[in-house]
């Protein structure tokens, strides 16, 4: 655990470059232990581009530390060992394993087979539906299960801090509240650091304490969510209520 | 009763391109390296001294095959993997040279395995006439068979070869260690054709060219049972031991191979997918 002085996660002028594309123009954020922290803005805007980088499955300028460690410097494999946890856009579970055997992939690494034991218990109690649904193939469920799952592997690799890529990207506004129930007791119960990327701007103002814009590759806001609710330019492009 | 051996071959050539993408055409060498290094330490006059027992042959013949295809992934595969045609070229470059080499070292004619366990048993009900080699092969494969699969679905390590075959971007988020599932994927295949080259290098012949059917019969059995599905593999296998034996005992043996390829052709035709082959679906 960092102290609460140094960031839990400080990215430093990141830069991606996809061929001649500039996709990350000097990002910088950073992420404290406990809170939730927004990233919006519109599709394609770079914001599961920074998560990848972050992840280690890009190339990029600048730095990003967790803890204090440099990522560039370990393996994507380090990274998630040591806590940092990445759940996709695209879930990226996997298709033929049961609910109960993708849980126990998130585990894999792990050696305290007690504690993967409580948060095997701690995830079912979290997602009833994924309890009901312990021996069906992840493939056969619906888009809302999937992501429910997906967090719940996430979970199982014991994250200080999950990063959580459009998790309510077209599900159901029920199931959407599943999520949003799912997050709100993870980072007040649990503890948990969390990073979210949403486009559903919505969603994300109603959890997060900060929050940043992203657009076209660069940050063009960044503030408390008291701030965002005030400011005009986003209540009129990306909430839509006046 | 050969059609588990074959399941050996299949089940390999299969787990290697599940897990990394890579069609190893030097499959076939890793086959034909088992039965050699069987012949070496066995046969007491290829090596003047080395005479030792056919069931310490066995275990040696595993080890060097096992030992060979790990060598070759961290050696060559692993630097060249991300271009699969490359990797394509690069694995039958080795077989080639292999086959070379064993033409040089041991001269092209065929060899004769000492037989694990000569003898046959007659099977009055039926009237024929099972040699025991083929009933510990039948009996050895399905062992090694049920060791992986207990392996893959109830160990964390075995289960992430499997997911790694799935999703590898899944595997990276969940932890795993890629390089080493993959190593550890080429060490299993390797020693999986370690054991059947002992058995194919017994049944059917040792010659510096037995690479090349074993390897044109994984492609076939792959195939048929679906890309990456070791299920599949397994009865489409079956599918294919029986139909040769089949044609051998109606046609003779020079039709062994014809109505594997015609069954090929067939499925290729009606399920390109083959009988199991959901993983393929999703790569």
């Amino acid at each position: 655990m960092s102290d609460s002085t140094t960031p839990h996660l400080e990215i430093d002028d990141l830069h991606v470059y996809y061929g001649k594309a500039h996709a990350l123009q000097g990002v910088s954020i950073d992420v404290d232990n406990g809170e939730i922290f927004g990233v919006i803005g519109p599709n394609g805007a770079g914001k599961t581009t920074m998560l990848n980088a972050i992840a280690g499955f890009l190339e990029y300028d600048g730095s990003i530390h967790y803890d204090g460690v440099d990522l560039a410097t370990v393996s994507p494999r380090d990274i998630v060992t040591d806590g940092l946890v990445y759940c996709t856009e695209d879930r990226d579970l996997f298709p033929f394993f049961t609910v109960h055997e993708n849980l126990q992939m998130g585990a894999q690494f792990r050696d305290d087979r007690e504690a993967v034991e409580e948060d095997m218990r701690m995830v079912y109690d979290l997602f009833p539906r994924l309890d009901e649904r312990r021996d069906q193939e992840a493939e056969t469920m619906s888009g809302g299960e999937q992501q429910m799952l997906a967090i719940g592997r996430a979970l199982m690799s014991d994250p200080d801090l999950l990063m959580l890529d459009e998790p309510t990207l077209g599900l159901a506004p029920i199931i959407i509240e599943d999520i949003n129930d799912a997050i709100e007791k993870l980072n007040q119960e649990e503890g948990l650091t969390i990073l979210l990327a949403e486009q559903n701007s919505t969603f994300a103002l109603r959890h997060a304490e900060r929050l940043a814009l992203l657009e076209t590759g660069s940050i063009e806001l960044a503030g408390s969510a008291a701030e965002f609710q005030d400011n005009d330019y986003i209540r009129e492009a990306y909430i839509g209520i006046h | 009763m050969i059609s588990a051996v074959y399941a050996l071959i299949a089940i390999g050539f299969t787990m290697i391109f599940g897990v990394g993408g890579v069609l190893n055409l030097a499959h076939g060498a890793l086959i034909m390296i088992g039965a050699y290094s069987f012949l070496v330490v066995t046969s007491g006059s290829t090596l003047g001294i080395l005479s030792l027992p056919t069931g310490i042959g066995l275990i040696v013949a595993i080890a060097v095959a096992a030992a060979a295809s790990y060598v070759l992934y961290i050696g060559l595969v692993e630097h060249i993997e991300e271009n699969p045609v490359i990797t394509f070229l690069a694995t039958l470059v080795v077989a080639l040279i292999l086959s070379e080499l064993f033409v040089m070292g041991f001269s092209s004619s065929p060899r004769t395995l000492i037989n694990l366990v000569p003898g046959s048993i007659h099977v009055e009900q039926f009237g024929v006439r099972v040699t025991n080699i083929e009933v510990v092969g039948f009996v050895v494969s399905w062992i090694a068979i049920g060791l992986l699969w207990y392996y893959v679905t109830r160990t964390d390590e075995g289960r992430s070869i499997l997911a790694t075959s799935m999703s590898e971007r899944g595997a990276q988020l969940t932890g795993v260690d890629l390089p080493k599932i993959k190593a550890r994927t080429w060490l299993i295949a390797g020693a999986f054709a370690g054991l059947a080259g002992v058995f194919i290098g017994t049944l059917q012949s040792t010659s510096p060219i037995m690479w090349l059917d074993p390897l044109a019969l994984a492609f076939i059995i792959v195939v048929i049972g679906g890309i990456g599905s070791i299920k599949g593999s397994i009865v489409a296998a079956y599918l294919i031991g029986y139909l040769e034996t089949l044609t051998v005992e109606l046609l003779g043996a020079g039709f062994r191979g014809t109505f594997s390829l015609l069954v090929l052709v067939i499925v290729l035709l009606v399920m390109p997918q083959g009988l199991f082959g959901r993983e393929w679906v999703h790569e």
